[in-house]
């Protein structure tokens, strides 16, 4: 039987860089920009869905769901690999609909390891990589569904689900990249692996020189996961 | 009756300017007046998009009476309130196109409208400030959809872009302070008015200034003082390089 565990977290935090260190392990298997949780939402949908039941009487595969929906996540990864342990990344399986909705189909709370950055750091790396472009981050849409995926995140790590979160910090995994990885295979349950960190480096952005001394006083009230209070 | 318009920017000297022309004993000027909105839902009733009243609009006095029902209707909202002739409305939403479009049907003449504006960095540093002294950050309130100082930008932006660009006279808030005397001749020129030296050591905070701070949650929204006085704000000290460098291309009446 295969094992799903899930990779969450902010943007620009270092989830495809993980990705990229899982993959080393021949047993692991880590599929990045994953469109798994879109299309198990409306799978799962159509149960709750009183409407949509009595249009195809649906009736008699209302016991079905979760050993329907458990094949349908593993015959997609089937198509992708034959490995046992994997690993899906999207951000937005921290909202909590869709951890209801995990733990309903497989009856147990699902296991997530949410990446994360100092926020100030990310806003910074966003405006210089904007500017870049001529374009202005106060302005981008992007701005927006940053904070939504920040407030799904906080809501959820604040939950009961808390102890199924593993937070990894962006800093961490690149300074101590062998501490974090035992972490990481501590959280999921599995045996260690020997992986080759020599390309790793550190994006250096410092933000209080791009930032104001404002938006740095706001910003670094922000990172939850370390216990500071917002606000 | 005559009926000036001042709109324009927010944080712009929009309020001190609707002051210092009360000062005129001949003038009348005042803001915070709901006289926009209301004649604005009048004038939708007659045109009846949603073709709900139509049976009531058939006749044709009714349809006469349109315009003159209009003017009247803004005269008698005006005699609440003061006896004298000419009349200044002042309101951030009078510089749309559609407000102008409006008031050009109801008195046949395109209307004339002082718009004050400010460049966009103090602006930003100014609100900036004033939020971060009443605990609030003003970045989350610019993600906002009803944020006023984008959507004002905007509209301001659409209409010296229209053919109804000849109805907005631009006044500057640093040219309002450094070069007053000189300033407020080019707006009594625009307006076709003689010209009155306002004493601006009489000018006086309207009470009302302070239930509309409290409303918004911001002390010191409206800080209208006796005098010529510039607001010392550092841009550089408030807001970073990046964000001065962006706010900056948005001032289109320095080029």
């Amino acid at each position: 039987m295969s094992k799903l565990f899930l990779i969450s977290g902010l943007p620009r935090s270092g989830k495809s860089l993980l990705n990229d260190i899982l993959n080393q392990n021949k047993n692991l298997f880590s599929l990045s920009h994953s469109p798994m949780c879109e299309m198990l939402w409306r799978q799962y949908n159509l149960w709750n869905d009183d409407h949509e039941f009595a249009k195809y009487d649906l009736s008699k595969v209302k016991d079905l769901k979760s050993k329907y929906l458990k094949e349908f996540i593993f015959n997609f990864y089937k198509n992708l690999t034959d490995k046992k342990i994997l690993f899906d990344t999207k951000l937005s399986w921290s909202n909590i609909n869709n951890i209801k909705m995990y733990r309903d189909i497989f009856n147990d709370k699902p296991k997530i390891i949410a990446c994360v950055r100092n926020v100030e750091d990310i806003m910074a790396s966003y405006y210089l990589h904007f500017d870049k472009q001529d374009r202005f981050w106060d302005f981008e849409p992007l701005k927006e569904k940053f904070f939504i995926d920040y407030w799904n995140l906080r809501y959820s790590y604040l939950s009961r689900y808390k102890d199924r979160f593993c937070i990894v910090e962006y800093s961490k995994l690149i300074k101590e990249p062998e501490k974090t990885l035992d972490k990481i295979y501590k959280f999921i349950e599995e045996p260690k692996f020997k992986h080759d960190f020599k390309k790793l480096k550190l994006s250096e952005t410092d933000a209080a020189k791009v930032l104001t001394k404002n938006q740095l006083s706001h910003y670094t009230k922000m990172s939850f996961w370390r216990g500071y209070s917002y606000r | 009756m005559k009926l000036f318009l001042i709109s324009g920017l927010p944080r712009s000297g929009r309020h001190f300017l609707t002051e210092v022309i009360n000062q005129n004993p001949k003038f009348f000027a005042i803001t915070k007046t709901p006289l926009c909105e209301l004649v604005y839902r009048q004038f939708n009733m007659f045109w009846d998009r949603d073709r709900i009243y139509q049976k009531d609009l058939v006749r044709e006095e009714t349809q006469k009476m349109q315009y003159p029902f209009l003017r009247e209707y803004i005269e008698n909202f005006y005699s609440n309130f003061t006896d004298k002739k000419i009349i200044f409305d002042s309101s951030s939403t009078w510089h749309t196109r559609y407000n102008i479009w409006m008031l050009k049907l109801i008195y046949g003449v395109e209307p004339k409208v002082i718009c004050c504006v400010r460049n966009m960095e103090e602006i930003v540093s100014s609100y900036t400030k004033l939020f971060y002294d009443n605990k609030k950050f003003f970045e989350d309130s610019l993600l906002r959809d009803d944020n006023n100082l984008i959507k004002t930008y905007n509209e301001l932006w659409r209409t010296r872009s229209s053919s109804f660009r000849n109805a907005l006279h631009i006044v500057k808030y640093d040219n309002l302070i450094d070069d007053h005397d000189n300033t407020m001749k080019k707006i009594y020129k625009f307006i076709n008015q003689p010209y009155y030296k306002a004493d601006l050591n009489k000018i006086k905070r309207d009470k009302v200034y302070d239930k509309v701070e409290e409303i918004n949650g911001l002390q010191g929204l409206h800080n209208v003082k006796p005098g010529l006085n510039k607001s010392k704000i550092n841009v550089k000290e408030i807001l970073s390089e990046i964000q001065i460098k962006h706010w900056k291309k948005m001032n289109w009446w320095k080029y």
